[in-house]
């Protein structure tokens, strides 16, 4: 939808897109205007009249997203075509996008929480995190995956507890068009549809709607990946990477792979964990503001979860148990995506690991924790209002940063 | 004084909640943060 093959700077083949070249200088103006320079931030604020960015076109390169679905930016296309439409600056454009962007985000995510009435209020603490909210509000694939892993797991667990009933046919086309928009979104997150196994492999009613929708996503993300394998390209990492000779690596020595994992938590534990809050290594808001986003983030899940011993308990049932094993396994899947993506064979470490890849694990055994919790310390909107007053702390400090 | 209690029966759900609370510090960082994609 986006990509298209062309030649690059240097006479290369590459994937990107055809772009007014004053809409491309403009980006660059704005982008170096603003973000990166502390203080600085207003002064992007003078382009917002600018004349709409027309004239001749050139081929830009964006070969490491080229290879990301159309499935993840229907409401930012919106944006940007409004914008078009109207003449307004690249600015106001862009501004479009990320509010067409983030409606989109807050639709299927508050489709998540009606599916998960029980927990209902926890899924919208979860929600509204400053990871979720931030990447929403920005113009990026993360959004949209997010509301779906979000819409996803919701979709799941109402089905494991509905099961003995005949699944209602919006109930079928709801949960397999999620299931392939899943597939289709960034890879591996796929692997949440392993959620629907309880369900299809029981003798129950919803059996084979459980099937349809393991069956779905999966070959929508193989359908995919063979036809996106062609168009993926890790630019601007070390010649060093090879995909294939990295998986044989891996697949030869395994322990290294783990050992890789272990040393990047080692060496990176720290800035993992601080974009699992605030996801962009660029944006680091005033230290007393992270300090503020985390207390209120750690404080919002212990409330909605419980006490520790409550946790332990729940951890104990199969349900809960079952849901931590498969998010291990997305865990190690995004660990060794990142390893074999854009890392050089046999590398220690794994170079370029963003706390964010790793949300939708966190997302699905906080919610499988709330779940299966005998007695949350609060139940109701408390922990809802103190996980927005964390993603508020962290907008304010960004833009106190920035500006 | 309707106005008001409808608004708090609304904040009473947690999708209205969410949705508000959501669309209004998104709104902020939308404009806002400078970041404008990853």
């Amino acid at each position: 939808m986006f990509s298209s093959p062309g030649l690059g700077a240097h006479g290369e083949h590459s994937y990107g897109g055809q772009i007014p070249t004053k809409l491309v200088n403009d980006i660059v103006q704005l982008k170096y205007s603003s973000e990166g320079t502390p203080g600085e931030a207003a002064r992007a604020f003078k382009y917002l009249a600018d004349p709409a960015p027309t004239g001749a076109h050139a081929f830009v390169r964006f070969p490491a997203t080229a290879s990301y679905s159309p499935v993840l930016y229907p409401a930012v296309a919106v944006g940007i075509r409004i914008g078009r439409w109207l003449h307004l600056s690249t600015l106001a454009t862009l501004w479009l996008a990320r509010i067409a962007g983030l409606c989109l985000y807050v639709a299927i995510a508050a489709r998540a929480i009606y599916h998960l009435q029980a927990r209902g209020w926890l899924m919208a603490t979860v929600a509204v995190s400053p990871l979720c909210v931030l990447q929403a509000a920005t113009i990026s694939a993360d959004g949209v995956t997010n509301a779906l892993v979000l819409l996803a797991i919701a979709l799941a667990f109402q089905l494991i507890s509905t099961k003995t009933e005949p699944p209602s046919r919006g109930m079928v086309v709801e949960a397999i068009a999620i299931a392939v928009a899943l597939g289709l979104a960034k890879p591996p997150y796929v692997l949440l549809l392993l959620l629907f196994i309880p369900v299809a492999v029981s003798r129950d009613a919803a059996r084979r709607l459980g099937i349809a929708v393991i069956g779905s996503g999966f070959a929508a993300s193989l359908a995919w990946n063979l036809y996106a394998q062609g168009l993926y390209s890790p630019g601007g990492v070390t010649p060093q990477v090879n995909t294939r000779r990295q998986l044989k690596f891996v697949a030869g020595h395994p322990l290294k792979f783990l050992s890789a994992i272990v040393s990047t938590l080692r060496h990176s534990g720290g800035r993992i964990a601080h974009e699992v809050l605030i996801p962009t290594p660029a944006w680091n808001p005033p230290f007393v503001f992270l300090l503020g986003t985390t207390g209120l983030v750690i404080v919002g899940l212990v409330l909605s979860t419980g006490r520790l011993a409550n946790v332990f308990a729940a951890c104990r049932r199969p349900f809960v148990l079952t849901t931590m094993v498969i998010g291990g396994l997305i865990a190690g899947a995004v660990f060794l995506l990142a390893y074999v993506g854009w890392n050089p064979v046999g590398a220690s470490q794994i170079a370029e690991f963003q706390g964010r890849y790793l949300f939708p694990c966190l997302a699905l055994i906080v919610i499988a924790l709330g779940r299966g919790a005998i007695r949350p310390y609060v139940r109701g909107a408390v922990p809802l209002y103190l996980m927005s007053a964390a993603t508020t702390v962290g907008v304010v400090g960004l833009s106190i940063h920035f500006y | 004084m309707a106005d008001i209690m409808v608004s708090v029966r609304l904040l009473k759900s947690p999708i209205m909640s969410f949705v508000v609370l959501a669309l209004a510090i998104g709104l902020g960082a939308a404009l806002l943060s400078p970041a404008f994609t990853d």
